[in-house]
């Protein structure tokens, strides 16, 4: 039993690795287009 | 604009509070399962992901059906968020099924109905993915996911039914998850961990759809400038 | 003119131009004996086990060259603008559909019918089963497999990498084909007849209704420019 509990871990770990970096990868990815779209909008308005 | 995303990070630490509880539920709350041991508690969170990865590719589903109905880009964000976190999830199962079985079983591996079909699922979804990667064009793009998400859903009920029948012949090999008793406790747990995934779902997929919509957004600009 | 007519005389105009250079067959064919060939180097084509897997042999060949055939059945109509001019045509799409998994359906019969003798001789087996039940099993996997791949090359031929795209849209989504079509192969090679017999026999009769219609109903979704 006391083995088998590095399967648990791991399993348990990877969830949480993967969740944190799936949304951390989202939120840098809408921060990256929100500076997009400002600098787009200036773009725009001195024109 | 703002005062959505504000609403997502609410939602997304309410998300992340229900996971650690749902943790809390999985190793302390509930008991130690007699014959599998601690082992037995990959269960919970394997079972959430899987759930989900099954709602998402329903979703997906629907999602294209809506699509081709109304050609609306609104659905097809959603499908795109929904089967990439669907492939996600079901990376996670495919990761974590094993995991459980190789202590339990002494095999890394079954070709047991549910599992393959769990395989070939994320096979199906996968080409969903390369496939809209590999169309030019938004409004085409969208077309054939949503052609090939119809099929490939279409498709899931067969590929279970006949694997299930495969493996009937080699009856020696078939192991089932379904002989697990489960006390109340372990339900609870059970039933906190799939809800909390459920709300984890909905919290990626609006994150997703949120990026979405922000690149279709830059597209536009990107496009005005240009006919400026 | 009736849907029939149109249908056949597509199909005709596919018959016309393979047969005027053979080019999709010949290379559909050598294929498939070049894969009965690798598989005879890879696995010892005299032993007891290779005789047992002997039918799953089989359909990879049929399956992958199938793949190739298919490949090469909307990718070619794209030179001189030739999938244009089938869509301008006074025909349904639904017509353009059915015409292409009729020939393609044709050409895989043709590779079939000439590489199953070869692979009998290769491995030197002698099926047991009555011709009937052999012909009715690759009939209808062989329509399973070019319903729903007629349908998806058609999804392929669109996108950039179309060629590559094939494989991984098609071999996901025809499992059950593959599983059916092989035993039901190992069962009437054998010659025994069992009760699975009837039940993967309609797994196949269900993929093959199922994957003419629902390309049918989508069809049109694929050819809008």
């Amino acid at each position: 039993m006391d083995g088998n509990l590095i399967y648990l871990f791991v399993g348990y770990s990877l969830i949480w690795v993967a969740l944190l970096v799936y949304n951390q990868s989202l939120v840098r990815r809408q921060l990256k287009l929100e500076r997009e779209v400002e600098a787009l909008k200036r773009v725009g308005r001195s024109q | 604009m703002r005062e959505r995303g504000s609403w997502r990070l609410a939602l997304g630490w309410l998300v992340a509070l229900a996971l650690v509880v749902s943790l809390y539920l999985v190793f302390v709350y509930a008991p130690t399962e007699r014959t599998m041991g601690d082992i037995q508690r990959m269960f919970y969170w394997h079972v959430a992901t899987a759930w989900n990865a099954f709602l998402a590719f329903f979703v997906v589903f629907v999602m294209s059906l809506l699509y081709l109905f109304t050609g609306s880009r609104r659905w097809d964000i959603v499908a795109v968020s929904s089967a990439e976190i669907g492939v996600m999830f079901t990376t996670l199962v495919l990761i974590t099924g094993p995991l459980w079985a190789r202590p339990v079983w002494g095999i890394w591996w079954t070709w047991d109905a549910r599992l393959t079909t769990t395989l070939i699922l994320w096979f199906i979804y996968v080409a969903y993915l390369v496939l809209r990667a590999a169309v030019e064009g938004r409004e085409q793009q969208a077309r054939f996911a949503a052609v090939f998400g119809i099929i490939g859903f279409v498709d899931v009920p067969i590929v279970y039914m006949s694997i299930h029948w495969w493996r009937g012949q080699h009856p020696e090999a078939v192991i089932t998850t379904s002989g697990i008793s489960l006390s109340p406790e372990m339900l609870v747990a059970l039933i906190f961990s799939v809800l909390t995934f459920t709300a984890l779902y909905a919290y990626l997929l609006l994150q997703r759809i949120a990026a979405e919509r922000l690149a279709d957004e830059v597209g536009k600009l990107k496009e005005r400038a240009r006919n400026a | 003119m009736s849907f029939l007519s149109k249908v056949l005389a597509l199909v005709e105009k596919d018959f016309r131009a393979e047969f005027r250079t053979k080019e999709m067959l010949s290379v559909m064919l050598i294929f498939a004996l070049l894969v009965v060939v690798i598989f005879g180097f890879a696995f010892n084509p005299t032993s007891q086990v290779t005789r047992k897997i002997f039918p799953g042999i089989l359909w990879v060949a049929f399956f992958f060259a199938g793949v190739l055939g298919l490949n090469h059945s909307f990718t070619r109509e794209r030179y001189n603008q030739a999938l244009h001019g089938l869509m301008i045509a006074p025909v349904d799409r639904s017509a353009l559909y059915f015409s292409k998994v009729l020939s393609n359906m044709a050409f895989m019969l043709i590779v079939e019918l000439v590489a199953t003798p070869v692979f009998l001789v290769f491995f030197d087996y002698s099926p047991a089963g009555r011709l009937p039940g052999l012909v009715s099993v690759v009939l209808l996997a062989t329509f399973g497999f070019v319903a729903v791949g007629t349908f998806l090359a058609a999804l392929a031929a669109n996108t950039r990498t179309s060629q590559i795209l094939l494989p991984i849209l098609l071999f996901p989504v025809v499992v059950p084909v593959v599983i059916a079509a092989v035993q039901l192969t190992a069962a009437t090679l054998a010659g025994s007849s069992t009760a699975s017999f009837a039940a993967w026999l309609r797994v196949l009769v269900v993929y093959d209704i199922i994957f003419l219609v629902v390309p049918f109903l989508l069809f049109d979704y694929l050819l809008e420019v």
